[in-house]
């Protein structure tokens, strides 16, 4: 039993099917080759049927998953919120099910990686279950009682807008100033590493990671992650600075959820271990003597790149195909 | 389903819950005979030829509650009937600084007092609820206190002893939500944010019509979320510039200072910003501003479906709930975003507590989980709308 995950990136689309938890071979298409900013609602779905055509030309397909970012409508229909203007008020998946002929799912990208981790990752068992995403922007899910948390307004787990700075605070285009997702995000952290100790980003309220091109991004992250393992005190409080941002977050999702687990996903998390050791020292540090109430662990998610892909898979097969998710997590 | 005030014909019962005519006749039979439901009136007739026969109602008298709320300067006791109905309430106030078995005793007494006063008010008496100022741990007996000094003490331990009747300890931000879900505003949400604001601030959050705990029962003790690390330091967490300690009694009362005001309550600062006094409305209008900030974040995690603000600020200021929806609908939160005051006023710990031993008595065999009872009670409202 196949399902196709798709996952809708900043710059590409990449899709893959899933079968019994397992991810078979990916394939990728870039928006555009121009990497310009903006991506037409059309470019955008024929990419995708593309890619499902040539995975189609490979294995029987079953559903389709679609992960992407933004706010969609409650009921997972349509695109309300998205920095591709063009995409807002469509409805995805049920244009890609017209056209293929098969049923199909879309879905929040933090709420996909937040599923694949409950299914098949580091929150296997484990409910209630939050994951956080530092990926371009900050997001993430919650499980409860087995399922994907909504909220009323589909805006459960939209962790990047947990007020982390409350004087100065950086502006985000949310309308609300000292967001999480200004101060972590993958983005905002390679820009800040990139800007260097006497760069102006975060000294000016209001002023925004610089846009990175998207081969420029890559370069960055390495060199920030060979900083960290040297030792290089830049790349060091970096993270540290990012990482006292995240504890905040976390302290508000431990205060209201309580997860025993939180995991930590998204492009950042390949960080790896400097990244989460910094979190939980912050942790820590804000915990003071009410330690024994912030006993949550943290843990780096374990699927990284094709989270989306799997979750949304897993999530089609769930929704569409009455799958049971217990299948996939039977060891 | 019989909740209240609401009367069904057993047809109408059997259709809604899924059961057999003969079995629902057979409960109702029994729950006459408890005396817990009685027939009303008429059969509302039409029902597809059927059988008339009477209504079924919630008996008011077939039961009752106490509930009890406590502070260090004060303690109230109050009584529900079956329907929900406030038969009782006594209050009593002292001087703070007493110890927390001083303050269990007077409880203690007050409801002997209230018993022997209204025999016949409460009868088939099942219980007494206390809401607590505080948490709880252990298996949820035993209290911990730190704000008021008060260390571990099994209060619900001492008061079955003392009373000899069953009693359930919450905390009384959990208690305040248990009382809007079952007694409040009958268009609640299944999922709602309770939000208490006093001299501490906690939350009760209600998911699919439960208390919600979390893993290991801190779950909603949102006090305690960091909002300003150059914050004063709070005593109970430790921490500095917890939610509680921007947004409680004494946060207002030092914005007022800081905008240049001396020496007030947060009611006086709540009243000179009524009179146009410069620096309570700057206080006023910072704390608000924290409240808000504090909100979005709790907001973010789960998106409940409706916030209630509780606890004594929900008293004092009427126009707070519209005052945060139009702030939060301005940072991006969604604009169905529904914010609303307690309907409780400040006894609704005690009446919460009192809703929770009505909750346990309607958990108990052989009545059906009272959350299929309230899935059925929207079917039956809205005809058409479930399956």
């Amino acid at each position: 039993l196949n399902v196709i995950g798709v996952d809708i990136g900043g710059t590409n689309v990449r899709a893959g099917p899933v079968a019994g938890g397992h991810l078979g071979d990916v394939v990728r298409r870039f928006h555009d080759g121009t990497g310009s900013d903006k991506v037409p609602y059309q470019t955008l779905l024929d990419g995708v049927l593309s890619l499902i055509g040539e995975l189609r030309g490979r294995v029987v397909c079953e559903a389709i998953g679609i992960s992407v970012s933004g706010i969609l409508s409650l009921d997972r229909s349509t695109i309300i919120s998205n920095s591709q203007t063009d995409w807002v008020g469509r409805a995805l998946a049920q244009d890609v099910a017209a056209i293929t002929g098969l049923p199909a799912a879309m879905e929040n990208d933090g709420n996909c990686a937040t599923w694949a981790e409950y299914v098949s990752g580091v929150g296997r068992g484990v409910d209630p279950f939050a994951l956080m995403t530092l990926g371009t922007g900050v997001g993430g899910g919650v499980v409860v009682g087995g399922r994907l948390a909504l909220g009323s307004d589909g805006f459960a787990g939209e962790f990047g807008h947990i007020c982390v700075e409350t004087r100065a605070g950086l502006e985000c285009p949310c309308g609300a100033s000292g967001c999480l997702e200004q101060y972590a995000s993958g983005r905002a952290i390679v820009g800040r590493y990139s800007s260097g100790p006497n760069g102006r980003f975060r000294e000016t309220p209001g002023s925004r990671p610089p846009a990175l091109s998207p081969g420029e991004g890559r370069t960055v992250e390495v060199r920030l992650a060979r900083g960290l393992e040297s030792g290089e005190p830049w790349a060091a409080r970096v993270i540290e600075d990012a990482a006292a941002k995240i504890a905040i977050g976390v302290s508000a999702i431990v205060r209201v959820l309580d997860p025993p687990i939180i995991g930590i996903g998204g492009g950042a998390a390949d960080l790896g271990a400097p990244l989460l050791t910094a979190i939980r020292q912050a942790v820590e540090n804000y915990a003071g003597i009410d330690a024994r109430r912030l006993r949550v662990q943290l843990r780096l998610a374990r699927h990284r790149e094709y989270a989306g892909i799997v979750g949304s898979a897993l999530l089609a097969a769930e929704r569409l195909l009455d799958h049971c998710p217990s299948e996939d997590r039977s060891p | 389903m019989l909740r209240r005030g609401r009367s069904y014909s057993r047809a109408q019962i059997s259709r809604a819950l899924k059961l057999t005519r003969s079995t629902v006749s057979a409960i109702a039979a029994d729950l006459i005979q408890q005396g817990l439901v009685v027939e009303v009136g008429t059969a509302t007739v039409g029902d597809r030829g059927g059988r008339p026969g009477a209504n079924l109602a919630l008996n008011p008298r077939g039961a009752s509650f106490l509930g009890a709320e406590f502070s260090d300067d004060h303690v109230t006791v109050l009584g529900l009937a079956l329907d929900g109905t406030e038969v009782v309430r006594s209050r009593e106030e002292f001087n703070p600084g007493r110890s927390l078995e001083w303050i269990i005793q007077q409880l203690s007494r007050m409801v002997v007092q209230v018993r022997t006063e209204n025999e016949a008010g409460l009868p088939s008496l099942r219980g007494l609820g206390i809401s607590v100022p505080g948490m709880l741990h252990g298996d949820g007996r035993v209290t911990w206190l730190p704000g008021l000094h008060w260390q571990e003490f099994d209060i619900a331990g001492y008061l079955e002893q003392e009373l000899d009747i069953p009693v359930i300890i919450e905390n009384d931000a959990n208690a305040s939500a248990m009382a809007e879900l079952l007694f409040g505003r009958e268009d609640i949400p299944g999922d709602f944010l309770y939000l208490l604001l006093d001299s501490g601030v906690g939350s009760g959050i209600v998911v699919d019509r439960s208390l919600y705990r979390g893993a290991d029962g801190s779950g909603g003790e949102v006090g305690h979320i960091r909002l300003d690390p150059t914050g004063p330091r709070c005593r109970h967490c430790g921490g500095s510039g917890c939610f509680e300690m921007m947004v409680n009694a004494e946060a207002l009362v030092r914005y007022f200072r800081q905008a240049g005001g001396s020496g007030a309550t947060a009611e006086q600062v709540v009243r000179f910003a009524r009179e146009g006094n410069e620096a309570a409305a700057i206080a006023l209008d910072r704390w608000t501003w924290w409240l808000s900030r504090g909100l979005a974040s709790l907001i973010y995690v789960l998106n409940p479906g409706q916030v209630v603000l509780g606890g004594a600020f929900a008293g004092l200021l009427p126009d707070l709930s519209e005052e945060l929806s139009t702030r939060l609908k301005a940072e991006g939160l969604p604009q169905t975003l529904d914010i609303r005051t307690s309907s409780f006023g400040e006894a609704g710990g005690a009446v919460g507590a009192a809703a929770l031993v009505y909750q346990r008595m309607f958990r108990t065999p052989p009545l059906t989980d009272s959350d299929v009872l309230h899935q059925v009670e929207r079917d039956i409202s809205h005809p058409g709308a479930g399956s």
